[in-house]
């Protein structure tokens, strides 16, 4: 019983624990790297990677060599915030998604799963057909945040929702959370789809996007808007690491160790809901990275948030760049939406998620 | 055959004062839920160094009182006091100092190692350091769980689980409070997946953590429990609780009696002395 157990193996073993997580952020940070440079540099025109550093050199100020002018206007105008902006939207997703497990203490709350994405997506839609009329006012007051903080308001709605309606006694049911998941997608869908119906072509155009969801958007105004509003969630959230460790335990558990549980819930739902909302007003659904992208860093390292939520941050980049990367050169010179290509890789893995959960029984 | 009992013991002394510095106490608290009174006009004070059993039937109202000490309710009614101040004037961190809590169940689903799960227990100190991942570990082994340290919770049973727990939450307990302010330990059925050796041993170091404790005035602990000869030989007070009022409390050989057993449980025993120890045996009597 005595304080001075240093000798013991699981002391030695968790703190090899901690050293791996440390390592393997490292390599998570230089899969970022690798990903984002073969982002810029390969499409319909393949850009020689020496081109795309000395362009990189050039923005960050570094002295640098002669680039072929079309191609630094390539990187410039197109690769470069279309991958600032996959980078964001996956860290966003992925964070969120993790927090929001946290939250539920369940491993499949994904926020395209549970309606959040669709919450978010309604109330976008919303600004753009009902925008020229009605609200107009507000709309051009909000410039090119109307779109986001819309989206924002539709997602923190929708988790507050669901979130009421799959927790009692600081329990939460699994199947009323997937449950209420599938309602609120319908409604969230039927809703789109009515507004869908009243727009005109031009907005049918701009529409398109929100049922599959796509990085096609990717202009500078909108990597800023959306750098803007990720920012607060991606240095927040992780900071929370602890609390959302000890909500695993359970509301009244977290409480007794000394988290203030009623003021921290409402401000992790507000986090998650601005980083879907932000990435859902730029990208429209992409479903779930926020699922996957948690899940694997958990079996490979345990579900520490401490690491897990920075974690999810890189691989969420990561992955969705590189599924951008497949969405835009499979079919060149047209263009998968990446929505289509993360549910066609993300569905399976969600049927085998279940499929083990119900196993285990957990 | 029900008796209209008693609100309080008369026959008992207070080993302290509901409500003094050293004491988690409730006083007078009352807790309605649709409108039904689950807990109605109970005082009743845990001191420090001592082990209080709460009894009771099922539906009596002893879960609502452990919710309510540890603050998870606020009484309609009444107010609960942890060393001397209202509880609710404590802050989250400032009462996590000074009372754990072990659930009978957690909901965690998460496959953290048993170790990550005592270190938990060090969120209210500042957060898992070294020295923290020393005491975790130490506390594991207080709970006799410290060979599950590198288990994944997910893959334990229902008593490893509950160890485990009992680990985080000596953990969180671990060190003396400055000015040895003392420290509370709520045991929410403690021995309910515990095999019957393990149940005692819990149940010893409760005891243990008491009466000498790991400062000089030691910890106060409170006891669900639904064993009555668990509670015979581990508690130095016992109170009973019927229909969210309290029956009886007071030391086990004046409360541990045929008559006010049959009033809590609707159960007729015989009670005789522990051929070993010297506590009453409480057996069940055949049924007419």
């Amino acid at each position: 019983m005595s304080t001075g157990a240093v000798a013991i193996p699981g002391h030695a073993n968790l703190l090899k624990r901690h050293q791996l997580q440390q390592l393997s952020l490292f390599a998570l940070v230089a899969l970022v790297c690798v990903v984002a440079l073969l982002s810029i540099a390969i499409g319909p025109v393949n850009i020689p990677l020496a081109d795309v550093l000395r362009t990189l050199a050039g923005v960050a100020g570094l002295p640098a060599g002669e680039v072929a002018p079309q191609h630094q206007a390539v990187i410039l105008s197109i690769r470069l915030p279309r991958t600032l902006l996959g980078l964001l939207v996956g860290a966003g997703l992925a964070v969120a998604g993790a927090a929001m497990q946290g939250l539920f203490r369940n491993p499949l709350a994904d926020p395209s799963l549970i309606g959040v994405s669709a919450g978010g997506a309604l109330a976008a839609v919303s600004v753009i057909v009902l925008g020229g009329t009605g609200l107009a006012m507000v709309t051009d007051a909000l410039g090119s945040f109307a779109l986001p903080l819309a989206a924002f308001a539709g997602g923190l709605v929708t988790t507050l929702v669901v979130y009421r309606l799959a927790s009692s006694d600081g329990r939460t049911s699994v199947t009323t959370l997937l449950l209420a998941g599938i309602a609120i997608n319908a409604l969230c869908g039927a809703g789109t789809g009515l507004l869908t119906y009243l727009a005109d072509d031009q907005q049918l155009r701009t529409l398109t996007f929100w049922s599959m969801g796509s990085l096609s958007g990717a202009t500078w105004p909108a990597v800023g808007s959306l750098a803007a509003l990720m920012t607060p969630p991606l240095l927040a959230l992780p900071l929370l690491a602890r609390t959302l460790n000890a909500l695993l335990l359970g509301e009244a558990e977290a409480g007794h160790l000394g988290i203030a549980v009623q003021r921290m819930q409402p401000i992790i739902v507000a986090l998650a809901a601005l980083a879907v909302g932000a990435a859902v007003a730029v990208s429209g659904i992409i479903g779930f990275v926020g699922l996957v992208v948690p899940h694997l860093l958990r079996l490979a390292q345990g579900p520490d948030h401490r690491f897990l939520l920075p974690g999810s941050a890189l691989l969420g980049g990561a992955l969705l760049l590189l599924a951008d990367l497949l969405a835009r050169t499979l079919v060149t010179p047209a263009e998968l939406p990446i929505g289509i290509l993360t549910a066609l890789l993300g569905g399976p893995f969600f049927l085998a998620l279940l499929l083990r959960w119900r196993r285990t029984a957990l | 055959m029900r008796t209209d009992a008693p609100a309080t013991s008369g026959a008992v002394s207070h080993r302290q004062a509901p409500g003094a510095k050293g004491s988690f106490a409730v006083l007078d608290i009352g807790v309605r839920r649709q409108g039904r009174w689950l807990l109605d006009g109970v005082s009743l004070s845990v001191g420090a160094g001592e082990v209080l059993v709460l009894l009771g039937a099922n539906g009596a109202g002893k879960s609502t009182l452990l919710k309510c000490l540890a603050g998870d309710l606020r009484p309609e009614r009444g107010q609960v006091q942890l060393n001397g101040r209202a509880l609710h004037h404590w802050s989250a961190l400032e009462a996590a100092r000074r009372r754990a809590v072990l659930p009978q169940a957690s909901p965690l689903s998460f496959p953290f190692t048993a170790l990550e799960v005592a270190l938990m227990g060090r969120i209210p100190q500042g957060g898992p350091s070294a020295a923290d991942m020393e005491i975790a570990l130490a506390a594991l082994g207080a709970a006799e769980a410290e060979h599950l340290a590198e288990r994944r919770y997910t893959t334990l049973s229902g008593g490893e689980r509950q160890r485990v727990h009992l680990g985080r939450v000596l953990a969180q307990l671990w060190e003396p409070l400055p000015g040895d302010e003392p420290r509370w330990l709520l045991l929410d059925e403690p021995t309910a997946s515990l095999d019957l050796a393990h149940q005692h041993s819990v149940l010893a170091l409760a005891r243990r953590w008491a009466s000498s404790g790991r400062s000089q005035r030691g910890l106060g602990v409170l006891v669900v429990l639904h064993d009555l000869n668990l509670a015979a030989q581990y508690a130095d007070r016992v109170a009973v609780l019927k229909q969210g009022r309290l029956l009886e409390q007071g030391r086990p050989q004046e409360v541990l009696r045929p008559q006010p057993i049959f009033d809590a449980f609707g159960l007729p025993v015989r009670v005789l002395p522990h051929p070993e120890l010297d506590c009453p045996l409480i057996v069940p009597r055949a049924p007419r």
